[in-house]
């Protein structure tokens, strides 16, 4: 981490706040206009819910209609993005392919949480408030995961972080 | 000359290399596994201290309720309750900023470094990362105020990459402020 900490921090929340624009004008999560009505699933959540239907309809025949999404657990991609794209110092092609390996583990994670949260409220029947008690855990989790991924990608950017180089005269 | 410089710095560079990657996996289990164990205990943990933690929830509300006031809103405080002319909003545990503190304490404890520069990181940080969290409060209550339907969005959107930058920049800056200072000397010249 050559650069200066509020520079970084500047530059965080710039891309986060166009990426935020992006997911939220494109309807990722919700539809959004005048004729769509209120909370009708955007083009992330069909997207999710078409590759479950895929795996647990037609694979292990169970018959769902649709999966309930934890709506928070899936806003993680934007800080993961973010922080990739302003990180110093990694080549183009490694970013991309870096990037595309993050978020590919995100959406699984995604998958993992939709199916999970759909087999706890219909599956098990979990009562609501123990519900809410194992629900922190896992969005906790999540949060964090676009920290460790980073962390674990651009590892040649954060080794500073870790290690001191010593000056070589 | 400038040949034995560049060997020099590539052996040194393959000298850290492996040290790097080990010290970030490692860090980086670390933190899973105290992230794991605190998510798991915090349910049992926030019923044993149910007390104390109401207490925050109602002390959180009430910092909010003053700071709304000051910038000249006409906010009603009652108990964990914010009411606000458009608006009000409910403190729960999220609110008090509890969540970014348990996961910046686990990402400090995995780092590698003495225990004195992880309190030291500790005290600091979480009184900080307090504050940061009551101007997170401020700013979400104003906007909500100012225009309801964007709460849910707000809310839902700001409080994941809110929680992300906070915790990064904390730990960076804890990093290069606590762990990496170094006392410069004063070289006085006769």
């Amino acid at each position: 981490m050559k650069e200066k900490l509020w520079l970084f921090i500047a530059k965080f929340i710039l891309i986060s706040a166009l990426l935020f624009v992006f997911w939220h004008l494109t309807g990722a999560l919700e539809r959004t206009g005048t004729s769509t009505p209120f909370g009708e699933p955007g083009w992330y959540l069909m997207f999710l819910n078409y590759v479950l239907s895929l795996l647990l309809i037609k694979l292990a025949g169970f018959n769902i209609q649709y999966f309930p999404a934890p709506k928070p657990v899936l806003l993680n991609l934007i800080p993961f993005v973010s922080l990739m794209i302003i990180t110093r110092g990694i080549k183009l092609k490694i970013r991309v392919s870096r990037l595309t390996w993050g978020l590919l583990i995100l959406i699984g994670w995604h998958l993992v949480m939709t199916m999970a949260v759909y087999l706890l409220h219909e599956g098990y029947h979990v009562p609501s408030q123990a519900y809410e008690k194992l629900s922190v855990p896992l969005y906790l989790f999540s949060g964090t995961l676009p920290f460790i991924l980073w962390i674990l990608f651009a590892n040649k950017q954060v080794a500073g972080l870790f290690v001191r180089r010593k000056k070589i005269k | 000359m400038k040949k034995r410089k560049k060997s020099k710095r590539k052996v040194e560079a393959a000298k850290t290399k492996p040290k790097f990657y080990k010290a970030i996996i490692k860090f980086c289990l670390i933190f899973l596994a105290l992230l794991v164990v605190l998510t798991a205990t915090f349910p049992f943990l926030s019923d044993k201290f149910n007390p104390q933690l109401t207490w925050l929830m109602v002390v959180t509300a009430d910092i909010t309720g003053f700071f709304l006031k000051l910038f000249g809103l006409t906010a009603r405080v009652s108990g964990r309750i914010v009411t606000l002319p458009n608006f009000s909003v409910e403190v729960v545990g999220e609110c008090t900023g509890l969540y970014e503190m348990l996961i910046f304490l686990a990402a400090m404890i995995a780092y590698p470094t003495g225990w004195k520069k992880k309190l030291i990181g500790a005290g600091l940080a979480i009184p900080f990362l307090y504050v940061i969290n009551i101007i997170r409060m401020i700013f979400i209550s104003m906007v909500a105020n100012w225009s309801p339907r964007t709460f849910e969005f707000l809310h839902l959107y700001f409080w994941q990459v809110a929680m992300i930058l906070i915790i990064v920049s904390t730990w960076i800056l804890w990093i290069k402020k606590v762990v990496h200072y170094e006392r410069k000397a004063v070289v006085v010249h006769r």
